[in-house]
């Protein structure tokens, strides 16, 4: 067949195109100018998590890894504190980030072994885990770990990729032009010391929503927040039977097999939402590989939301105490083989 | 909908271009069709209606004015046409102006084709088009629906007449395809980018300092001509990917010397339909009446030009400003002309050059002002930056720089892109012909198209144009 000369240039330029696309991947980048491109936004937690593990000297011995509820559920020195009673001393990090999405808590773990040791690992776990891949992950990711990820045709995949090569180009520049991206290429000890660490206290401003942690809502109200899970269409069931088991299982997958080779230990702590006796779906998965704390009682007492899923302060130290309780435990037994 | 700027809206145009010419010749007028339709359809069901209405309304006046016996009636069947069809515009633009209500997609422009084709039934009978197929997907042909330009209906006409025997022609494809990557780049690279910088001052005007606020007015026209431009020679590519040439709507804007120049450069699909279907006719009604007749048609065109983008007091002023300009262009070069069978006496180089870089920088300054009219959502808005230019409010300290990182530098850069695009892009052609060798047209193409994938804001999308 012969192909008209206009079709042979159009389709050479395309492919023109995916070769300095694909060229464009392999460009180096700065690890912590790309925790810098969450700023700003929700995910801004991130980049301070990358600066906790790789500039602020204090070791870690805990990690807590999960979505907005953790984030808001669960007081790093809050549990410090609590363990510090104890008799225990033990650096706590929250790296927890709003949304949903367990390839980013795997690279917030992955990030943290290149330079602490932490000895256990908290994740946060509910009744409806996410399928999809967080949508922090393609600005954080290393160029790798987007193009290969640990299973094929995860749902965020090609959503992910397609961003690599422009997301390459931009880390270029702000290797080159640092000030011109607004991507420091030196660590900021005072941007670091002003960020919010700590977000189960005070009040914060989140996507243009004023939090306040030491509110409590009347239980009417949280009923009415209350979002009752749809069902999966056949669809979606049948993506997630054939295609892959979605990024909550590969990640957890992944973020087990991560703990393990460090021997670390995990504390899987159910995170409740008011209202909702939800059960876990993989519980015996969860129990073989760690300990699981479950809180589902939380969930009749208004008294402790901020929102129908999120706890407010007095929910987050009551859940903070619980955690430090089951921690003092595994910190004190012999370091795993 | 599909968006002219979405990859996705890109895979399916292959795919309907791949199946046009596929398709035997006699159906390709009703695939045109039927694509046209479902696109709009795409957006509004309900609204497609109203187009097909206002099309069979278009069809059958033009056939009646056709077969009419008398003068009196085709005048009263064009009446009818025009009157009608500009009905549709008046009510739905008062709608959206005073009432909120949703403008149907592309109504200016579609309401605009049908009535030129009902005025040039009326010149002349024999531009009568009675293939009802042809005739609907007249109005309704896809790449200019959003935002034109306005094409006149006989090249159409004649275009989807040759496409029934016409075989694919790579030279068209090529150059559609190389309109579409420029006209992508133009609006996503450089008009997006300004747009944004633009909203930042947007956000809180009066922060800024006067100095940046006259450049940010400037930045309203280079905003909007990238927009434009980049959305026309988009439209002009898959228009052409389809086999049908779409008429040009600017000229290198930014090389006028004067307004009236730069009204023959600037949106033209509309100015000659205007000056077609109303500038002329109305001054050969009010000759009689010699220089105030003229000025008062000039008004009545310009007030019109203004309006039509919709009924809002700022849209009408903006309209007038223009008239106040061309007026005064028009009165300047009458007073400096030589007179009648003299010649104007040679004019020094330097001073022809420099007469013609004031003239340009001019022209574009008086185009500007009135952009802060048609960039502002209310009258008052567009007061109150007047007022802080004039200094007859206080400025704020605030710099395009302080928007963000790179702020100044990206407005430097986008404007510069789009003056030398809003001049002709000179030596743009030069320059891909010399790197031809070394770089061919497709790798040309394809750092453009890797440009797009890599350098395109997140914000990008909407057209200015699309609301009107």
């Amino acid at each position: 067949m012969i192909i008209p000369r206009s079709i042979g240039t159009i389709l050479a330029s395309l492919a023109a195109a995916l070769l300095l696309s694909t060229l464009a991947c392999l460009l180096p980048d700065n690890p912590y100018q790309r925790f810098q491109l969450v700023d700003g936004t929700l995910f801004e937690p991130l980049r301070r998590g990358y600066e906790r593990i790789h500039f602020d000297p204090a070791p870690i011995d805990v990690a807590i890894i999960g979505p907005s509820k953790t984030l808001l559920g669960l007081s790093a020195p809050g549990i410090e504190h609590t363990l510090n009673q104890a008799g225990q001393t033990a650096h706590v990090a929250n790296f927890s980030v709003p949304a949903s999405g367990r390839n980013v808590e795997w690279l917030m773990l992955h990030e943290a072994y290149k330079t602490k040791s932490p000895r256990v690992i908290v994740v946060g776990v509910y009744d409806s885990p996410s399928f999809y891949g967080h949508p922090s992950f393609r600005f954080v990711a290393p160029a790798r770990d987007l193009a290969i990820q640990p299973a094929p045709l995860l749902h965020n995949y090609f959503k992910d990729l397609a961003y690599l090569p422009a997301r390459q180009v931009l880390l270029t520049f702000a290797r080159v032009a640092p000030g011109l991206t607004g991507l420091r290429d030196h660590f900021d000890p005072a941007t670091y010391a002003n960020t919010r660490a700590d977000f189960t206290t005070g009040s914060f401003v989140m996507e243009g929503k004023t939090i306040n942690m030491a509110l409590t809502v009347p239980a009417a109200v949280l009923a009415g927040q209350t979002v009752v899970e749809q069902k999966a269409t056949l669809l979606e069931r049948l993506t997630r039977r054939f295609v892959n088991r979605g990024d909550e299982a590969v990640y957890m997958d992944q973020i087990v097999r991560e703990a393990d080779a460090h021997h670390s230990r995990i504390l899987f702590v159910f995170m409740p939402v008011y209202n909702r006796k939800g059960e876990l779906a993989d519980r015996a998965w969860l129990m073989a590989h760690g300990t699981l704390l479950d809180n589902a009682d939380i969930s009749d007492h208004a008294e402790y939301f901020e929102n129908w899923e999120h706890l407010n302060h007095t929910g987050a130290t009551i859940l903070s105490d619980r955690v430090a309780k089951a921690l003092a435990k595994l910190l004190s037994e012999p370091a795993k083989s | 909908m599909l968006n002219f700027t979405s990859p996705l809206f890109f895979v399916a145009l292959a795919l309907v271009a791949c199946g046009l010419y596929i398709l035997p010749g006699r159906w390709r007028a009703a695939y045109l069709l039927v694509l046209s339709y479902g696109f709009y359809a795409m957006v509004s069901v309900r609204f497609l209606a109203l187009m097909v209405a206002g099309s069979l309304l278009a069809y059958g006046i033009g056939i009646g004015i056709a077969n009419a016996r008398s003068d009196s009636a085709r005048v009263r069947l064009m009446l009818l046409g025009v009157g009608g069809l500009l009905g549709g515009i008046v009510v739905f633009k008062i709608g959206g102006a005073w009432h909120g209500w949703l403008l149907p997609l592309g109504l200016s422009y579609y309401s605009f084709k049908l009535i030129s084709y009902v005025i040039e039934v009326y010149w002349d009978e024999d531009s009568v088009e009675r293939d009802l197929t042809l005739f609907l997907s007249y109005p309704a042909f896809f790449p200019q629906i959003i935002s034109g330009p306005i094409q006149r209906s006989e090249p159409y006409f004649q275009q989807v007449r040759a496409l029934a025997a016409r075989r694919l022609d790579s030279a068209q494809i090529e150059e559609g395809f190389r309109l579409i990557v420029t006209g992508l780049m133009l609006k996503l690279l450089v008009g997006d980018r300004l747009a944004t910088l633009i909203a930042g001052v947007d956000a809180a005007p009066d922060s800024f300092g006067r100095i940046d606020l006259v450049v940010t007015i400037a930045g309203y026209t280079l905003q909007l001509y990238a927009d434009f431009a980049g959305y026309t020679n988009i439209a002009l590519g898959i228009g052409k990917m389809l086999g049908i040439d779409g008429p040009p709507n600017f000229n290198a804007p930014f090389l006028a010397t004067n307004i009236q120049e730069m009204w023959r450069r600037w949106h033209m699909s509309l100015t000659t339909w205007l000056t077609d279907y109303l500038f002329i006719p109305l001054t050969m009604t009010m000759r009689r009446y010699g220089l105030a007749g003229l000025l008062l048609c000039i008004t009545i065109n310009m007030a019109l030009i203004g309006v039509w983008h919709g009924f809002t007091l700022n849209y009408l002023i903006f309209g007038l400003m223009h008239a106040v300009y061309f007026s005064l262009t028009m009165l300047y070069l009458r007073y400096i002309s030589p007179p009648r069978g003299k010649k104007a006496p040679p004019e020094p180089r330097l001073r022809r050059i420099a007469r013609t870089a004031f003239g340009m920088v001019l022209t574009f300054a008086l185009m500007s002002s009135t952009q802060i009219f048609f960039h502002s959502a209310r009258f008052d808005q567009a007061i109150g930056i007047l007022r802080q230019v004039f200094g007859l409010i206080p400025s704020g300290a605030r710099s395009i720089g302080d928007i963000g990182p790179g702020a100044a530098e990206t407005f430097v850069i986008c404007a510069l892109i789009t003056v030398w695009a809003g001049c002709g892009a000179p030596g743009a052609r030069r320059l891909s012909d010399r790197i031809a060798p070394v770089a061919p047209r497709w790798l040309q193409y394809g750092v453009g198209l890797f440009l797009l994938a890599t350098l395109t804001p997140d914000s990008a999308g909407s057209f200015v144009y699309g609301q009107f």
